[in-house]
């Protein structure tokens, strides 16, 4: 099974988050750029359509919000192409942060932004620590799907059709809904594809259905399934993280880990697959590239981290450290030009 | 630079596996037949001898109790044996019994000796014990399967040692009996060698049979206890001196699938072994082959075992050997410890759910996958796991059950053009929750021919 590749632009860069309008303008020239299509105005800021390359199809809205409850920022939802009715969740990430002391690594003025046809990924480029109060980061897109999205006669010959998709489309963040004011959210950012392979609040829509649309909180032991997750590798043995000598993601004996396809599920269905994108078996530092040489086509890729590795709790007294053991890694393109539609890296 | 990281997402096919083959209880529930078929089966996947000792036995018979012979004063002519071949014999008079055949002394001055007899030999009484005693060594070795050697005296006791004249295990199911000490004779054995690998590894398997005298383990001499096949791994870099050591109990039905850097031998209710050379990605070789050997039988002199631990679950925290550089090094029950921190527990690397099996949306179907072992680097030390390698011919479902819908009309699994059997499940609480499955079919000139032509 090869990595889902859009064969299409892909762009990876770093935009100042203020000011605002400055922000939603440089970032809707980079998303016309990489095929999204800006179908107008919404509020101060755009509504998109994004169109994957298996012809499905969702929209999306970016905007900047200024009120108590919700002071200096940004707005990402996403919401059903054929039933515009059909919305997930509002997704705030914060217009930047300045520094409330001398020294306070949590502040931060530039977003990482990655795009590519149908996905967007957005996190506050922001070394320090993986949980707060502000929200910083969020994800939203088509992926590719593992269903037929278009009919085959023996599909047609049933009613209804049974194992088509002709909807998929899924957003996350790190909101958690709550108000805020100077001091941040109540409560804790939530975790999201940029610090976990869990996400506790997003939406997803299946089909019509919204399957999901809200916050799980933690992921329940001994199911985990409830959330909607990146299926990294994992060792089949329970692997609690209080405990020592855990290992740092899963590599070979000659140093190098192992990469696989990001399948995404839900309720323990796996629905498809992140495009350009592919997951690794130990964590890199976020925001960090790496070149992935394949030998049997003499072809080299770079790729930048999304994912900052990191357990994830899932009681109160008890944690899955599995979060430490993947890299999530988007596509940003070959180091040196190479004709991407030739690209089948994986297996 | 990461070169060719990826995930090897099809099986690790060996192109000469032995397939699945049912070893029927009465096979099975003999300890030489089920190392026989052990050793064939091994065979045809390419294992080649590497060694062998004739199994070893040791008896005593009291001097006191010792026939000799009188050289009479005056030479008589020989007498017809009053006993002869079906006569009673009082149990004092036989001195050893080997495979029903009671061997007797007579004194050569006086009878005739009897021959022909079909579980009697006659041998002549020396003028001394000692001289008796070497003639029913020579007697034994004559008639019996064993070589048998007089040792000599130890305070009251003649002291004998038997030696099969077999290379190996065939004749330890001859019981033998003399005053006291071995009741067969054990830990003859055949060491197989497996195929070199690419990266120059190879396991060895002893077989061999040991007496198993229940909770005290193992009896070297096999005063006590019941003939028991054994098997002892070892692999070519090296480990734990004695590598890892099973007994595989004859209690009847098993499986057993080998191809030429694994095998395994299980069955539903009693002794299980996999030992596997794993298979490295390509590219991503280090010297020799990372080694896993895990199975559900001890022989602590404690007796504490982990019973059917192979077909339930997929980490193996008891009885188990692992090691890179192709080096067994084995942490046995015998430690009794439980570690949850993974440095010594070698275990499956999947994608799954723990409380739920991960099923593709389109079929509901288990998400196959490779069987790749993280295997710690010293079990017995604390050391972090690396991805050992896939096993061969095996598959992983994110599934505790058979593949729901990957059925043919045999009832039987079915994958990537094969039939699979369940080998192991996990269902330990915590657990992701998944399966391991093992090719069922052999592969032959055709299937050979089929995956060439498919590139495989």
């Amino acid at each position: 099974m090869g990595l889902a590749y859009t064969n299409l632009p892909v762009t990876s860069t770093l935009i100042t988050a203020t000011p605002p309008l400055t922000f939603l303008s440089a970032l809707n020239s980079l998303l016309v750029a990489v095929g999204w299509t800006r179908l107008g105005n919404y509020d101060n800021g755009s509504y998109y359509q994004i169109d994957s390359p298996q012809g499905l199809r969702a929209r999306v809205r970016i905007w900047y919000v200024n009120t108590p409850t919700s002071p200096n920022c940004f707005v990402l939802q996403c919401y059903s192409h054929a039933d515009p009715l059909t919305v997930g969740l509002e997704h705030r990430f914060v217009a930047g942060k300045t520094e409330a002391f001398p020294g306070d690594g949590s502040a931060f003025t530039t977003y990482r932004v990655w795009a590519n046809c149908c996905q967007l990924f957005i996190g506050a480029a922001h070394p320090f620590s993986w949980l707060e109060t502000w929200p910083r980061a969020v994800e939203c897109g088509v992926p590719h799907s593992y269903q037929a999205t278009t009919p085959t006669p023996l599909c047609t010959r049933e009613t209804p059709a049974s194992s088509m998709t002709n909807e998929l489309w899924f957003s996350a963040g790190d909101d958690n809904g709550q108000t805020f004011d100077v001091l941040g959210m109540t409560g804790e950012a939530r975790v999201n594809f940029r610090n976990s392979f869990f996400c506790q609040r997003y939406t997803l829509v299946h089909n019509g259905n919204v399957l999901f649309a809200g916050d799980t909180g933690n992921p329940t032991v001994p199911v985990e399934a409830n959330a909607f997750q990146l299926d990294i590798l994992r060792s089949n043995f329970n692997w609690p993280g209080t405990y020592g000598y855990f290992s740092n993601g899963f590599t070979r004996p000659d140093g190098s880990p192992l990469a696989y396809n990001p399948m995404l599920s839900y309720q323990g269905y796996i629905f498809g697959e992140l495009w350009d994108a592919c997951l690794l078996s130990v964590p890199m530092g976020i925001d960090t590239t790496e070149d992935i040489f394949e030998s049997q086509r003499g072809i080299t890729t770079r790729w930048i981290n999304y994912a900052r590795s990191h357990g994830v709790q899932v009681g109160t007294f008890e944690s899955r450290d599995e979060g430490r053991c993947y890299s999530l890694l988007l596509l940003t393109g070959p180091p040196e030009q190479t004709d991407l539609s030739r690209m089948n890296i994986a297996f | 630079m990461l070169f060719d990281p990826f995930y090897e997402n099809a099986p690790a096919y060996s192109g000469h596996s032995t397939g699945v083959i049912e070893i029927p209880d009465i096979i099975g529930v003999d300890a030489i037949s089920l190392l026989q078929m052990m050793k064939s089966i091994l065979e045809q996947a390419g294992w080649t001898a590497a060694g062998n000792f004739p199994s070893t036995g040791v008896q005593t018979a009291l001097i006191a109790m010792m026939p000799v012979a009188a050289v009479p004063s005056v030479p008589v002519a020989p007498l017809p044996h009053p006993d002869g071949c079906s006569g009673s014999l009082f149990p004092q008079w036989i001195q050893a019994t080997v495979n029903g055949i009671d061997y007797v002394a007579y004194d050569p001055y006086k009878y005739i000796r009897p021959l022909g007899c079909d579980t009697r030999v006659f041998y002549p009484a020396g003028l001394t014990p000692q001289e008796t005693a070497e003639n029913l060594a020579v007697a034994i070795s004559t008639r019996s399967s064993f070589l048998v050697q007089y040792t000599g005296d130890v305070a009251t006791m003649h002291q004998f040692k038997f030696t099969s004249h077999a290379p190996g295990w065939e004749a330890d199911a001859e019981g033998i009996r003399m005053a006291g000490g071995s009741r067969f004779t054990t830990k003859g054995f055949y060491r197989l060698r497996s195929p070199v690998t690419d990266e120059g590894g190879f396991l060895e398997a002893k077989l061999q049979t040991y007496a198993l005298w229940g909770v005290f383990g193992i009896d070297e001499d096999a005063v006590l206890g019941t003939l028991t096949p054994f098997i002892t791994i070892k692999g070519s870099g090296g480990g734990t001196d004695d590598g890892y050591r099973q007994p595989i109990f004859n209690t009847g039905l098993y499986w057993m699938c080998a191809t030429a850097h694994q095998f395994a031998i299980w069955s539903g209710s009693s002794s299980a072994l996999v030992a596997s050379l794993l298979k490295p990605d390509a590219g991503h070789p280090t010297g020799a082959n990372g080694v896993v050997v895990y199975g559900s039988d001890s022989y602590s002199w404690l007796g504490w075992g982990a019973t059917g631990q192979v077909t339930r679950q997929l980490h193996w925290e008891r009885s188990f050997a692992t090691g890179f550089g192709s080096g067994v090094n084995d942490v046995g029950p015998r430690s009794q410890e439980f570690d949850n921190n993974l440095w010594r527990d070698p275990t499956v690397l999947l994608r799954g759910l723990r409380g739920i099996p991960l099923k593709t949306a389109t079929t509901s179907y288990p998400l196959v996958q490779s069987a790749y072992v993280l295997v710690s680097g010293d079990p017995n030390l604390h050391s972090e796991v690396q991805i050992g390698g896939r096993m061969w011919d095996m598959i992983v479902a994110s599934d505790s059950s058979l593949f729901t819908g990957l059925i043919d009309q045999d009832g039987m699994a079915l994958y990537d053009q094969y039939h699979w059997m369940k080998l192991a499940t996990a269902s330990i609480s915590g657990d992701v929750t998944s399966s391991l499955w093992i090719k069922m079919e052999a592969d032959g000139a055709d299937a050979l021919k089929r995956r060439s032509e498919e590139g495989g």
